[in-house]
């Protein structure tokens, strides 16, 4: 091989060196994070205080969620037209029997791209009688960071946002997590 | 191609990138509303393929761009609202990634590749014009080359640096419109002045204009809306006005002319109970004077209780007579659609039917204290002095199963004070008084009878 070929070899390894160390470190990135799936299943408020939810309830009445401190908490955003939702609601009626008595655990729910007019009736048909918080339920979604409904979020005594399901909850459902998380150390 | 020809190729070429760039460039965002949607193009959907939260429609996109209305209309930073995003959905949803930590890689490793290829290039080229570097040339020619060198980048600066101050002309902040310091025509305060000035010379198309200016200026104003979805309604397009409304409720949920408005509203669509619902959040919110009287003029009151009494007593009507009717606890009909219907019959003149339904409802729930204050109410205002005592015993049951009964309270004040009893009603006032909430209907009762006067004078 000639000192000519010998040049032409060495420039293609000095230009191709910088791209494979940027294609490597790219790679690197990319594998090492979790799958879109799991970023969705997952949530970046999780182990956080949980955001804010106040508002107006659609029977008028002010809402904080800070007020419920102390209790495990359901946050739950819903739309009254959605099939999930309406099959889920039984679950939360059940959960909210089960802890109405003992106070112990609660369920908010926030509407979600709905009219005060539909969930009231929705409520009245389906029963339920939580706070359902309409005003104000934008920015809660948003602080949430909602992208669908049914979408659940439980908080904790602490105020922390412990646990998330997409989809529909059942109240056995809750009730392992809460009876998980409440014997971890 | 000479130097002197490469220089102003390079000249014309900065100056017409400038022009088209002027020309094309539409300038910082000139209201909130251009801000929102700027914004939201920086911003990707959370469950779209491909699209901006600008672009979409499905509802997450129209609830972040909701809320986005509200953060620039409360004066929040585009960086304020990147990092509450961020914080909600993760990274993902910035199509501008910041530039640290491991998302900084996305900015770095392009940068690094590049300019290390450019690097190597350079060098490579370098190398191969050593030799000629080597050459001596005549020390003129070189004094000569440099001057021009100078002249020509001079030249250069000068033509580039007048086209980047038309270009700083055209597209700076400043509209064709707009004012030498570049501000926005006027505030939203002053065009929801222009709407009402135009409303009050009855020019409804223009305070319309006007109202949709102020919201163009800022989407979430409460005022705006509200006043933009009223006049819709009066123009004969309720469910527009509806949207309006429900907007400015979800702004500011105690704008007490949104509620009052929206009231309105499901009176004239029919909905009795959402417009029994908006005057109860209405009557918490201490409205001002104005709006008290709009609801007067309205007649907002009389409607709502007529449209609950018509509702309830379809239903009342449809039962089967009292002995053969089943239990209430076994009916669709609460304790409030009792009293309301309590209320419908007598004020339809059927007094005895009035209490015989609270009889029956008591069979079910004989402890309610809401069902014996009612029960009593109506004994009370009877007339008949048998029938007052009859409902004071009623009124003693219901305070007795809740002493911190609001009706209660109130209308055994009333009643004791029928009955001469000015110390007893003082007591039970003072005590209504002392609660800690007190529902407006009775606060409006009190007030309107004038039963402190009453029992002082």
């Amino acid at each position: 091989m000639n000192s000519r070929g010998r040049d032409r070899r060495r420039r293609s390894l000095w230009i191709a060196l910088p791209v494979a160390v940027a294609a490597a470190a790219l790679v690197a990135v990319l594998a090492t994070r979790d799958s879109a799936f799991e970023r969705k299943a997952s949530s970046p408020i999780l182990g956080g205080l949980a955001p804010p939810v106040v508002g107006m309830t659609v029977t008028g009445e002010p809402f904080d969620l800070d007020d419920w401190r102390g209790r495990w908490v359901v946050v739950n955003f819903f739309q009254s037209t959605c099939v999930p939702c309406i099959m889920e609601h039984p679950e939360l009626v059940e959960f909210d029997e089960r802890h109405s008595a003992a106070g112990d655990a609660r369920i908010v729910s926030v509407v979600f791209d709905d009219t005060v007019e539909n969930v009231r009736e929705f409520f009245a048909a389906h029963g339920g009688d939580w706070p359902v918080v309409a005003a104000g339920a934008s920015r809660a979604a948003v602080a949430y960071g909602v992208t669908g409904v049914p979408e659940s979020y439980l908080v904790a005594p602490s105020g922390v946002a412990v646990w998330k399901q997409l989809g529909g909850v059942t109240a056995d459902g809750i009730d392992d997590v809460i009876a998980r998380l409440s014997a971890a150390p | 191609m000479s130097w002197r020809t490469a220089s102003w190729v390079a000249a014309v070429v900065v100056a017409a990138a400038a022009f088209v760039y002027g020309a094309l460039d539409e300038g910082p965002p000139k209201t909130n509303a251009d801000r929102v949607r700027a914004l939201a193009e920086d911003f990707a959907c959370p469950v779209c393929a491909g699209q901006s939260v600008a672009e979409s429609d499905v509802p997450v996109a129209r609830e972040i761009r909701r809320q986005m209305a509200v953060w620039v209309d409360e004066g929040r930073s585009d960086a304020f609202i990147r990092d509450r995003l961020v914080a909600a959905y993760d990274v993902d949803i910035d199509y501008n990634p910041s530039g640290s930590g491991i998302t900084g890689l996305v900015w770095v490793l392009p940068v690094l590749a590049g300019g290390g290829i450019a690097a190597v290039v350079v060098g490579m080229l370098r190398s191969d014009r050593r030799p000629a570097r080597d050459t001596p040339q005549p020390p003129t020619a070189v004094r000569r080359r440099r001057r021009n060198a100078a002249v020509w980048t001079v030249a250069v600066v000068v033509v580039a640096g007048a086209a980047g101050l038309l270009v700083a002309r055209s597209s700076g902040s400043r509209g064709s419109d707009g004012s030498i310091t570049g501000e926005i025509r006027a505030t939203t305060r002053e065009l929801i002045f222009e709407a009402q000035s135009r409303l009050g010379e009855g020019d409804i198309e223009g305070a319309i204009a006007a109202y949709d200016e102020a919201l163009e200026l800022q989407p979430s104003s409460a005022e705006a809306l509200t006043y933009r979805g009223w006049l819709t309604s009066r123009r004969g397009d309720p469910d527009t006005a509806v949207v309006y409304l429900d907007d400015a409720i979800a702004v500011d949920p105690a704008y007490p002319d949104a509620r009052l408005f929206r009231a309105i509203v499901a009176l004239d669509q029919g909905d009795g109970s959402g417009a029994a619902s908006e005057l109860a959040v209405f009557d918490s919110l201490d409205p001002p004077p104005y709006a008290e009287d709009l609801l007067a003029q309205a007649r907002v009151r009389e409607r709502v209780t007529e449209a609950r009494h018509a509702a309830v007593l379809q239903v009342v009507d449809g039962l089967a007579a009292i002995g053969e009717r089943p239990a209430f606890g076994e009916t669709a009909l609460g304790v409030d659609d009792a009293l309301v219907a309590a209320e419908a019959l007598a004020a339809r003149g059927d007094l005895l039917d009035a209490v015989q339904f609270l009889d029956w409802v008591l069979e079910s729930r004989p402890d309610d204290p809401d069902v014996l204050a009612g029960r009593g109410w109506l004994l009370v205002r009877s007339g008949d002095p048998e029938l007052l005592a009859l409902g004071v015993e009623h009124l003693d049951a219901a305070l007795d199963a809740d002493p911190a009964s609001p009706a209660g309270l109130v209308y055994r004040a009333f009643a004791r004070w029928q009955q001469g009893d000015d110390s007893g009603a003082g007591a039970d006032l003072a005590a209504f008084d002392a609660l800690q909430y007190r529902p407006p209907d009775l606060v409006r009762l009190v007030e309107d009878q004038g039963l402190r006067g009453a029992i002082s004078g």
